[in-house]
Protein backbone atom coordinates (compact mmCIF):
# COMPACT_ATOMS: atom_id res chain seq x y z
CA UNK A 1 0.00 0.00 0.00
CA UNK A 2 3.06 1.95 0.94
CA UNK A 3 3.81 1.90 -2.97
CA UNK A 4 -0.09 3.16 -4.36
CA UNK A 5 0.98 6.15 -1.56
CA UNK A 6 4.00 6.82 -3.54
CA UNK A 7 1.86 6.46 -6.78
CA UNK A 8 3.18 3.13 -7.99
CA UNK A 9 0.69 1.81 -11.01
CA UNK A 10 1.87 -1.30 -10.47
CA UNK A 11 1.12 -1.56 -7.13
CA UNK A 12 -2.67 -1.14 -7.45
CA UNK A 13 -2.45 -3.95 -10.06
CA UNK A 14 -1.15 -6.27 -7.57
CA UNK A 15 -3.43 -5.46 -4.75
CA UNK A 16 -6.29 -5.60 -7.62
CA UNK A 17 -5.27 -8.91 -8.46
CA UNK A 18 -5.33 -9.79 -4.93
CA UNK A 19 -8.81 -8.78 -3.64
CA UNK A 20 -11.04 -8.00 -6.85
CA UNK A 21 -12.43 -11.25 -7.08
CA UNK A 22 -13.73 -10.39 -3.09
CA UNK A 23 -14.68 -7.16 -4.05
CA UNK A 24 -16.27 -7.97 -7.38
CA UNK A 25 -18.29 -10.90 -5.70
CA UNK A 26 -19.26 -8.78 -2.54
CA UNK A 27 -20.78 -6.56 -5.05
CA UNK A 28 -22.90 -8.78 -7.21
CA UNK A 29 -23.94 -10.02 -4.28
CA UNK A 30 -25.65 -7.09 -2.82
CA UNK A 31 -26.50 -5.43 -6.23
CA UNK A 32 -27.42 -8.88 -8.10
CA UNK A 33 -26.76 -6.98 -11.17
CA UNK A 34 -22.69 -7.73 -13.00
CA UNK A 35 -22.56 -4.16 -15.04
CA UNK A 36 -23.06 -2.53 -11.40
CA UNK A 37 -20.79 -4.59 -9.72
CA UNK A 38 -18.06 -3.78 -12.43
CA UNK A 39 -18.35 -0.09 -12.38
CA UNK A 40 -18.49 -0.60 -8.00
CA UNK A 41 -15.25 -2.80 -8.54
CA UNK A 42 -13.35 -0.58 -10.74
CA UNK A 43 -14.79 2.95 -8.87
CA UNK A 44 -13.58 0.79 -5.95
CA UNK A 45 -10.07 0.67 -6.73
CA UNK A 46 -9.74 4.17 -8.68
CA UNK A 47 -10.79 5.49 -5.00
CA UNK A 48 -7.87 3.85 -3.54
CA UNK A 49 -5.56 4.96 -5.85
CA UNK A 50 -6.77 8.86 -5.92
CA UNK A 51 -6.77 8.63 -2.32
CA UNK A 52 -4.21 6.82 -0.92
CA UNK A 53 -2.70 9.61 0.81
CA UNK A 54 -5.30 9.42 3.17
CA UNK A 55 -4.67 5.73 4.42
CA UNK A 56 -2.94 5.56 7.15
CA UNK A 57 -0.37 2.83 6.97
CA UNK A 58 0.61 2.73 10.58
CA UNK A 59 -2.60 2.59 12.31
CA UNK A 60 -5.22 0.65 9.23
CA UNK A 61 -5.43 -2.58 6.95
CA UNK A 62 -5.55 -2.42 3.32
CA UNK A 63 -8.83 -4.69 3.00
CA UNK A 64 -11.15 -3.24 5.51
CA UNK A 65 -10.67 0.09 4.02
CA UNK A 66 -11.23 -1.29 0.66
CA UNK A 67 -14.48 -3.61 1.34
CA UNK A 68 -15.55 -0.23 3.28
CA UNK A 69 -14.94 1.36 0.01
CA UNK A 70 -17.04 -0.89 -1.96
CA UNK A 71 -19.46 -1.75 0.26
CA UNK A 72 -20.42 1.86 0.64
CA UNK A 73 -20.07 1.99 -3.07
CA UNK A 74 -22.88 -0.66 -3.27
CA UNK A 75 -25.50 0.29 -0.62
CA UNK A 76 -25.01 3.95 -2.55
CA UNK A 77 -26.32 2.07 -5.38
CA UNK A 78 -29.04 0.94 -3.99
CA UNK A 79 -30.55 3.41 -1.91
CA UNK A 80 -29.95 5.26 -5.08
CA UNK A 81 -32.45 2.95 -7.21
CA UNK A 82 -34.87 3.10 -4.23
CA UNK A 83 -34.80 -0.63 -4.99
CA UNK A 84 -34.02 -3.54 -2.78
CA UNK A 85 -32.19 -7.36 -3.40
CA UNK A 86 -34.36 -10.21 -2.53
CA UNK A 87 -33.24 -10.71 1.58
CA UNK A 88 -29.55 -12.38 1.46
CA UNK A 89 -30.53 -15.76 3.19
CA UNK A 90 -32.99 -15.82 0.29
CA UNK A 91 -30.23 -15.23 -2.56
CA UNK A 92 -31.29 -17.56 -5.23
CA UNK A 93 -27.86 -16.74 -6.85
CA UNK A 94 -25.15 -15.65 -4.11
CA UNK A 95 -26.18 -17.26 -1.08
CA UNK A 96 -24.06 -16.45 1.71
CA UNK A 97 -22.95 -19.69 3.13
CA UNK A 98 -22.27 -21.94 0.62
CA UNK A 99 -18.80 -24.04 -0.11
CA UNK A 100 -18.04 -22.70 -3.70
CA UNK A 101 -14.40 -24.70 -4.96
CA UNK A 102 -12.02 -21.27 -5.40
CA UNK A 103 -10.35 -21.62 -8.09
CA UNK A 104 -7.43 -18.88 -7.09
CA UNK A 105 -4.28 -19.13 -8.57
CA UNK A 106 -2.77 -16.01 -6.15
CA UNK A 107 -1.04 -18.38 -3.91
CA UNK A 108 -0.01 -17.13 -0.78
CA UNK A 109 -2.25 -14.05 -0.11
CA UNK A 110 -5.18 -16.17 -1.72
CA UNK A 111 -4.22 -19.07 0.53
CA UNK A 112 -5.01 -16.74 3.72
CA UNK A 113 -7.99 -15.34 2.40
CA UNK A 114 -9.28 -18.61 1.66
CA UNK A 115 -9.26 -19.63 5.55
CA UNK A 116 -10.60 -16.27 6.54
CA UNK A 117 -13.58 -17.19 3.98
CA UNK A 118 -13.63 -20.78 5.70
CA UNK A 119 -13.75 -19.11 8.77
CA UNK A 120 -16.49 -16.09 8.68
CA UNK A 121 -18.91 -18.60 6.56
CA UNK A 122 -18.23 -21.17 10.17
CA UNK A 123 -18.75 -18.66 11.83
CA UNK A 124 -21.96 -17.28 10.45
CA UNK A 125 -23.04 -20.71 9.97
CA UNK A 126 -22.93 -21.41 13.89
CA UNK A 127 -25.51 -17.86 14.42
CA UNK A 128 -28.17 -18.12 15.72
CA UNK A 129 -30.80 -17.95 12.20
CA UNK A 130 -32.43 -14.75 13.55
CA UNK A 131 -28.57 -12.81 14.22
CA UNK A 132 -26.94 -14.40 10.95
CA UNK A 133 -30.64 -13.10 9.00
CA UNK A 134 -30.12 -9.80 11.01
CA UNK A 135 -26.49 -9.16 9.83
CA UNK A 136 -26.94 -10.06 6.63
CA UNK A 137 -30.64 -8.03 5.68
CA UNK A 138 -27.90 -4.97 7.47
CA UNK A 139 -24.49 -5.96 5.47
CA UNK A 140 -25.35 -7.23 2.32
CA UNK A 141 -29.36 -6.02 1.97
CA UNK A 142 -28.03 -2.68 2.67
CA UNK A 143 -30.79 -1.76 5.24
CA UNK A 144 -30.92 0.53 8.07
CA UNK A 145 -31.99 -1.33 11.63
CA UNK A 146 -35.64 0.94 11.47
CA UNK A 147 -35.70 -1.03 7.58
CA UNK A 148 -34.65 -4.49 8.86
CA UNK A 149 -37.42 -4.61 11.97
CA UNK A 150 -40.02 -3.30 9.59
CA UNK A 151 -39.36 -6.20 7.23
CA UNK A 152 -38.77 -9.17 9.99
CA UNK A 153 -41.87 -7.27 11.72
CA UNK A 154 -39.80 -7.14 15.25
CA UNK A 155 -39.10 -4.10 17.26
CA UNK A 156 -36.04 -2.50 16.35
CA UNK A 157 -34.22 -2.82 19.92
CA UNK A 158 -34.83 -6.62 18.83
CA UNK A 159 -32.83 -5.87 15.52
CA UNK A 160 -30.50 -4.26 17.22
CA UNK A 161 -29.65 -6.69 19.81
CA UNK A 162 -29.39 -9.76 17.46
CA UNK A 163 -26.88 -7.60 15.20
CA UNK A 164 -24.93 -6.87 18.40
CA UNK A 165 -24.78 -10.48 19.46
CA UNK A 166 -24.23 -12.01 16.37
CA UNK A 167 -21.33 -9.78 15.58
CA UNK A 168 -19.88 -10.41 19.28
CA UNK A 169 -19.90 -13.92 18.51
CA UNK A 170 -18.46 -14.01 14.90
CA UNK A 171 -15.71 -12.16 17.65
CA UNK A 172 -15.46 -14.64 19.57
CA UNK A 173 -15.48 -17.55 17.51
CA UNK A 174 -12.64 -15.86 15.09
CA UNK A 175 -10.56 -15.58 18.46
CA UNK A 176 -11.20 -18.55 19.27
CA UNK A 177 -10.24 -20.21 15.47
CA UNK A 178 -6.66 -17.99 15.90
CA UNK A 179 -8.08 -15.21 13.88
CA UNK A 180 -7.29 -11.91 14.45
CA UNK A 181 -9.40 -9.15 14.51
CA UNK A 182 -8.80 -7.74 11.36
CA UNK A 183 -8.88 -9.60 7.15
CA UNK A 184 -5.54 -8.30 6.34
CA UNK B 1 -25.34 9.30 32.42
CA UNK B 2 -26.79 6.57 34.18
CA UNK B 3 -26.72 2.80 33.77
CA UNK B 4 -29.38 2.06 31.79
CA UNK B 5 -28.63 5.15 29.49
CA UNK B 6 -25.31 4.04 29.46
CA UNK B 7 -27.12 0.41 28.32
CA UNK B 8 -28.27 1.90 25.70
CA UNK B 9 -25.87 3.89 24.14
CA UNK B 10 -23.44 0.70 24.40
CA UNK B 11 -26.33 -1.09 22.36
CA UNK B 12 -26.51 1.41 20.05
CA UNK B 13 -23.20 1.70 19.47
CA UNK B 14 -22.26 -1.37 18.65
CA UNK B 15 -25.13 -2.58 16.76
CA UNK B 16 -24.16 -0.02 14.47
CA UNK B 17 -21.16 -1.92 13.46
CA UNK B 18 -22.61 -2.47 10.17
CA UNK B 19 -23.08 1.04 9.23
CA UNK B 20 -27.17 0.49 9.83
CA UNK B 21 -27.56 3.53 12.04
CA UNK B 22 -29.89 6.43 10.44
CA UNK B 23 -28.82 9.93 10.63
CA UNK B 24 -30.59 10.63 14.20
CA UNK B 25 -28.95 7.21 15.62
CA UNK B 26 -25.08 7.92 13.87
CA UNK B 27 -25.82 11.56 15.43
CA UNK B 28 -26.62 9.81 19.40
CA UNK B 29 -23.75 7.41 18.74
CA UNK B 30 -21.08 10.34 18.20
CA UNK B 31 -22.05 12.15 20.94
CA UNK B 32 -21.58 8.94 22.51
CA UNK B 33 -18.28 7.87 21.85
CA UNK B 34 -16.81 10.83 22.65
CA UNK B 35 -17.48 9.98 26.48
CA UNK B 36 -16.94 6.21 26.71
CA UNK B 37 -13.55 4.43 25.79
CA UNK B 38 -15.17 1.13 25.95
CA UNK B 39 -17.71 1.63 23.77
CA UNK B 40 -15.46 2.79 21.20
CA UNK B 41 -13.48 0.00 21.75
CA UNK B 42 -15.76 -2.20 21.17
CA UNK B 43 -17.54 -0.43 18.38
CA UNK B 44 -13.91 -0.58 16.74
CA UNK B 45 -13.42 -4.41 16.98
CA UNK B 46 -17.32 -5.35 15.65
CA UNK B 47 -16.57 -2.97 13.05
CA UNK B 48 -13.11 -5.17 12.57
CA UNK B 49 -15.47 -8.39 12.55
CA UNK B 50 -17.75 -6.40 9.86
CA UNK B 51 -15.10 -5.97 7.67
CA UNK B 52 -15.07 -9.34 7.26
CA UNK B 53 -17.35 -10.49 6.19
CA UNK B 54 -17.02 -9.63 2.42
CA UNK B 55 -15.20 -12.98 2.69
CA UNK B 56 -18.51 -14.36 3.47
CA UNK B 57 -19.15 -14.13 -0.26
CA UNK B 58 -18.16 -16.96 -3.10
CA UNK B 59 -15.67 -14.48 -4.74
CA UNK B 60 -16.14 -13.93 -8.80
CA UNK B 61 -13.14 -13.19 -10.93
CA UNK B 62 -14.50 -9.94 -12.82
CA UNK B 63 -14.14 -9.12 -16.49
CA UNK B 64 -10.76 -8.30 -18.03
CA UNK B 65 -12.27 -5.56 -18.95
CA UNK B 66 -12.89 -3.87 -16.04
CA UNK B 67 -9.05 -4.52 -15.04
CA UNK B 68 -7.56 -2.60 -18.19
CA UNK B 69 -10.43 0.05 -17.98
CA UNK B 70 -8.91 0.76 -14.30
CA UNK B 71 -5.90 0.94 -15.53
CA UNK B 72 -6.51 2.88 -18.75
CA UNK B 73 -8.32 5.39 -15.88
CA UNK B 74 -4.98 5.39 -14.06
CA UNK B 75 -2.39 6.11 -16.66
CA UNK B 76 -4.28 8.76 -18.19
CA UNK B 77 -4.47 10.29 -14.67
CA UNK B 78 -0.61 9.40 -14.42
CA UNK B 79 -0.45 11.13 -18.38
CA UNK B 80 -2.03 14.61 -17.13
CA UNK B 81 -0.40 14.48 -13.55
CA UNK B 82 3.24 13.21 -14.47
CA UNK B 83 5.79 13.64 -13.49
CA UNK B 84 5.04 14.09 -10.34
CA UNK B 85 3.70 10.44 -9.65
CA UNK B 86 6.83 8.44 -10.78
CA UNK B 87 6.18 4.08 -11.17
CA UNK B 88 8.94 1.42 -10.53
CA UNK B 89 7.10 -1.23 -12.55
CA UNK B 90 8.94 -1.46 -16.05
CA UNK B 91 6.11 -2.13 -17.89
CA UNK B 92 4.68 1.20 -16.17
CA UNK B 93 7.40 3.06 -17.69
CA UNK B 94 5.46 4.08 -21.14
CA UNK B 95 1.98 3.76 -19.14
CA UNK B 96 1.20 7.52 -21.04
CA UNK B 97 1.22 5.50 -23.95
CA UNK B 98 -1.84 3.71 -23.08
CA UNK B 99 -3.88 7.05 -24.11
CA UNK B 100 -3.22 6.01 -27.59
CA UNK B 101 -4.44 2.43 -27.02
CA UNK B 102 -7.84 3.41 -27.87
CA UNK B 103 -6.76 4.40 -31.33
CA UNK B 104 -4.58 0.88 -31.80
CA UNK B 105 -7.63 -0.81 -33.43
CA UNK B 106 -8.59 2.03 -35.45
CA UNK B 107 -4.78 2.45 -36.65
CA UNK B 108 -4.87 -1.20 -36.94
CA UNK B 109 -8.39 -2.19 -39.03
CA UNK B 110 -6.94 1.18 -41.29
CA UNK B 111 -3.64 -0.25 -41.74
CA UNK B 112 -5.16 -3.51 -42.56
CA UNK B 113 -6.93 -1.90 -45.20
CA UNK B 114 -4.46 0.43 -46.33
CA UNK B 115 -2.13 -2.46 -46.59
CA UNK B 116 -3.72 -4.38 -50.25
CA UNK B 117 -4.01 -0.99 -52.11
CA UNK B 118 -0.96 -0.34 -50.62
CA UNK B 119 0.51 -3.40 -52.28
CA UNK B 120 -1.56 -3.13 -55.52
CA UNK B 121 0.03 0.65 -55.90
CA UNK B 122 3.18 -0.70 -55.68
CA UNK B 123 2.98 -3.67 -57.83
CA UNK B 124 1.49 -1.66 -60.21
CA UNK B 125 3.98 1.31 -59.88
CA UNK B 126 7.05 -1.65 -60.68
CA UNK B 127 4.67 -3.24 -63.38
CA UNK B 128 4.75 0.81 -65.26
CA UNK B 129 8.46 0.58 -64.34
CA UNK B 130 8.86 -2.15 -66.49
CA UNK B 131 6.51 -1.17 -69.31
CA UNK B 132 8.87 2.20 -69.27
CA UNK B 133 11.55 0.08 -69.78
CA UNK B 134 10.15 -2.24 -72.21
CA UNK B 135 8.62 0.52 -74.01
CA UNK B 136 12.25 2.49 -74.09
CA UNK B 137 13.88 -0.45 -75.32
CA UNK B 138 11.38 -0.98 -77.87
CA UNK B 139 11.64 1.93 -78.97
CA UNK B 140 15.36 2.26 -79.13
CA UNK B 141 14.74 -0.96 -81.05
CA UNK B 142 12.23 0.83 -83.66
CA UNK B 143 14.89 3.81 -84.60
CA UNK B 144 17.27 1.19 -85.06
CA UNK B 145 14.94 -0.47 -87.58
CA UNK B 146 14.70 2.58 -89.37
CA UNK B 147 18.13 3.32 -89.75
CA UNK B 148 18.80 -0.48 -90.85
CA UNK B 149 15.65 0.13 -93.42
CA UNK B 150 16.95 3.45 -94.63
CA UNK B 151 20.93 2.05 -95.28
CA UNK B 152 18.83 -1.37 -96.73
CA UNK B 153 17.12 0.93 -99.23
CA UNK B 154 19.64 3.12 -100.28
CA UNK B 155 21.37 -0.18 -100.67
CA UNK B 156 19.00 -1.42 -103.26
CA UNK B 157 19.03 1.78 -105.17
CA UNK B 158 22.63 1.18 -105.81
CA UNK B 159 22.47 -2.53 -106.23
CA UNK B 160 19.36 -1.77 -108.76
CA UNK B 161 21.68 1.10 -110.37
CA UNK B 162 24.50 -1.41 -110.42
CA UNK B 163 22.41 -4.43 -111.85
CA UNK B 164 20.96 -1.68 -114.48
CA UNK B 165 24.81 -1.17 -115.18
CA UNK B 166 25.50 -4.78 -115.52
CA UNK B 167 22.15 -5.28 -117.73
CA UNK B 168 23.43 -2.86 -120.05
CA UNK B 169 26.47 -4.14 -119.92
CA UNK B 170 25.89 -7.60 -120.50
CA UNK B 171 23.58 -6.25 -123.44
CA UNK B 172 26.61 -4.69 -125.10
CA UNK B 173 28.49 -7.79 -124.36
CA UNK B 174 25.57 -9.64 -126.19
CA UNK B 175 25.70 -7.31 -129.01
CA UNK B 176 29.61 -7.99 -129.50
CA UNK B 177 29.15 -11.56 -128.78
CA UNK B 178 26.40 -11.28 -131.63
CA UNK B 179 28.70 -9.81 -133.71
CA UNK B 180 31.86 -11.83 -132.84
CA UNK B 181 29.28 -14.56 -134.00
CA UNK B 182 28.86 -12.94 -137.07
CA UNK B 183 32.20 -12.86 -137.90
CA UNK B 184 33.14 -16.10 -137.00
CA UNK B 185 30.38 -17.63 -139.12
CA UNK B 186 31.75 -15.28 -142.09
CA UNK B 187 35.40 -16.73 -141.07
CA UNK B 188 34.07 -19.75 -141.10
CA UNK B 189 32.52 -19.43 -144.62
CA UNK B 190 35.53 -17.69 -145.70
CA UNK B 191 37.40 -20.29 -144.51
CA UNK B 192 35.38 -23.26 -145.58
CA UNK B 193 35.04 -21.23 -149.17
CA UNK B 194 38.26 -21.05 -149.83
CA UNK B 195 39.79 -24.33 -148.70
CA UNK B 196 37.14 -26.06 -150.63
CA UNK B 197 38.52 -28.30 -153.28
CA UNK B 198 37.76 -26.80 -157.15
CA UNK B 199 38.08 -23.49 -155.97
CA UNK B 200 39.86 -21.25 -158.41
CA UNK B 201 42.25 -18.19 -157.41
CA UNK B 202 42.65 -14.88 -159.41
CA UNK B 203 45.18 -12.35 -158.11
CA UNK B 204 44.26 -8.32 -157.93
CA UNK B 205 47.18 -6.04 -158.59
CA UNK B 206 48.02 -2.80 -157.66
CA UNK B 207 47.55 -0.57 -160.80
CA UNK B 208 50.37 1.70 -160.11
CA UNK B 209 53.67 0.79 -158.19
CA UNK B 210 53.23 2.94 -155.94
CA UNK B 211 50.13 1.31 -154.21
CA UNK B 212 51.48 -0.85 -152.02
CA UNK B 213 48.36 -3.48 -151.63
CA UNK B 214 47.34 -6.20 -153.45
CA UNK B 215 44.38 -9.19 -153.08
CA UNK B 216 42.98 -12.60 -154.33
CA UNK B 217 39.82 -13.63 -155.51
CA UNK B 218 38.52 -17.39 -154.78
CA UNK B 219 35.58 -18.46 -156.80
CA UNK B 220 33.93 -21.52 -157.97
CA UNK B 221 33.17 -21.79 -161.77
CA UNK B 222 29.36 -21.83 -162.77
CA UNK B 223 28.74 -20.60 -159.42
CA UNK B 224 27.98 -16.84 -158.31
CA UNK B 225 29.20 -16.56 -155.03
CA UNK B 226 32.88 -15.33 -154.39
CA UNK B 227 35.55 -14.32 -151.65
CA UNK B 228 37.81 -11.59 -152.27
CA UNK B 229 40.76 -10.86 -149.70
CA UNK B 230 42.65 -7.55 -149.31
CA UNK B 231 45.90 -6.51 -148.02
CA UNK B 232 47.75 -3.03 -147.65
CA UNK B 233 44.83 -1.05 -147.96
CA UNK B 234 45.45 2.22 -146.88
CA UNK B 235 42.95 4.22 -144.49
CA UNK B 236 40.08 5.92 -146.53
CA UNK B 237 39.72 9.78 -146.46
CA UNK B 238 36.45 10.98 -145.27
CA UNK B 239 33.42 10.44 -147.62
CA UNK B 240 35.14 8.06 -149.46
CA UNK B 241 34.88 4.24 -149.85
CA UNK B 242 36.31 1.21 -151.87
CA UNK B 243 33.80 -0.28 -154.41
CA UNK B 244 34.51 -3.38 -156.02
CA UNK B 245 33.27 -3.95 -159.86
CA UNK B 246 32.63 -7.07 -161.97
CA UNK B 247 33.28 -6.71 -165.87
CA UNK B 248 33.10 -8.04 -169.10
CA UNK B 249 33.58 -6.84 -172.68
CA UNK B 250 30.18 -4.88 -172.04
CA UNK B 251 29.25 -3.55 -168.59
CA UNK B 252 30.36 -2.96 -165.34
CA UNK B 253 28.57 -4.07 -162.30
CA UNK B 254 29.36 -3.07 -158.59
CA UNK B 255 28.92 -5.69 -156.00
CA UNK B 256 30.10 -4.33 -153.26
CA UNK B 257 32.22 -2.01 -150.73
CA UNK B 258 35.40 -2.76 -148.66
CA UNK B 259 35.86 -2.21 -145.21
CA UNK B 260 39.83 -1.90 -144.71
CA UNK B 261 41.12 -2.95 -140.62
CA UNK B 262 43.58 -0.60 -139.52
CA UNK B 263 46.07 -3.12 -140.57
CA UNK B 264 45.39 -3.00 -144.24
CA UNK B 265 43.13 -6.26 -144.61
CA UNK B 266 39.81 -6.81 -145.59
CA UNK B 267 37.82 -8.90 -146.72
CA UNK B 268 34.04 -8.89 -149.13
CA UNK B 269 31.68 -11.95 -150.12
CA UNK B 270 30.09 -11.26 -153.12
CA UNK B 271 27.25 -12.78 -154.88
CA UNK B 272 27.26 -11.96 -158.49
CA UNK B 273 24.09 -11.77 -160.69
CA UNK B 274 25.27 -14.52 -163.15
CA UNK B 275 28.35 -17.11 -162.48
CA UNK B 276 31.15 -15.69 -161.84
CA UNK B 277 33.16 -16.98 -164.80
CA UNK B 278 30.83 -15.34 -166.99
CA UNK B 279 32.47 -12.12 -166.26
CA UNK B 280 36.27 -11.30 -167.29
CA UNK B 281 37.67 -8.56 -165.47
CA UNK B 282 37.27 -7.56 -161.61
CA UNK B 283 38.65 -4.34 -160.21
CA UNK B 284 38.77 -2.23 -156.72
CA UNK B 285 37.97 1.64 -157.23
CA UNK B 286 38.38 4.80 -154.63
CA UNK B 287 34.87 6.08 -154.92
CA UNK B 288 32.91 8.73 -153.34
CA UNK B 289 30.18 6.93 -150.71
CA UNK B 290 27.46 8.98 -152.82
CA UNK B 291 28.88 7.37 -156.15
CA UNK B 292 26.67 6.31 -158.87
CA UNK B 293 26.82 2.84 -161.06
CA UNK B 294 29.38 3.41 -163.32
CA UNK B 295 33.19 3.83 -161.97
CA UNK B 296 34.38 7.05 -161.72
CA UNK B 297 37.04 7.14 -159.27
CA UNK B 298 40.62 6.14 -159.35
CA UNK B 299 41.00 2.57 -159.85
CA UNK B 300 43.48 0.27 -157.13
CA UNK B 301 43.59 -2.94 -158.27
CA UNK B 302 42.47 -5.31 -160.86
CA UNK B 303 42.57 -8.57 -162.05
CA UNK B 304 41.26 -11.22 -164.71
CA UNK B 305 39.59 -13.84 -164.27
Amino acid sequence: MAQVIAGNSYALEQLYDRYARVVYGLSLRILANADLAEEVVQESFWRVWQRSATFRVDQGHFAPWLFGIAHNLCIDELRRRRSRPPAATVHPDYPVIMNVADDEQDVDALIWQAEQRRLIRNALQNLPDDQREAIELAYFGGLSQREIARQLNNPIGTVKTRIRLGLQKIRQFLHDQGLGQEGQ
Amino acid sequence: MNHVDDQHSKKQVTAGAPDTLETEEMRFVTEHLKQVAESQDELQELQDVVALLPYAVPPVEPPLRTRRQLLARIAASQSRTAPSAPTTHPARRFAWLSGWRAFVPTFVITLLLLMPLAVLIRSHQLRLAELTQVNTALQSELAQTRADLAQMQQALVALNTEQQAIETQLQATAQEVTTLMQLFSEERFVFTFVTAPGVATRDLVAVDTTINADGAMYMRPGQREAVVLFRGLQPLPPGMVYRFWLADDHDQIAVGTVTAESDGLARLTITAPDAINVFSQVMLTLEPASGGDDPGGTVILEGSL
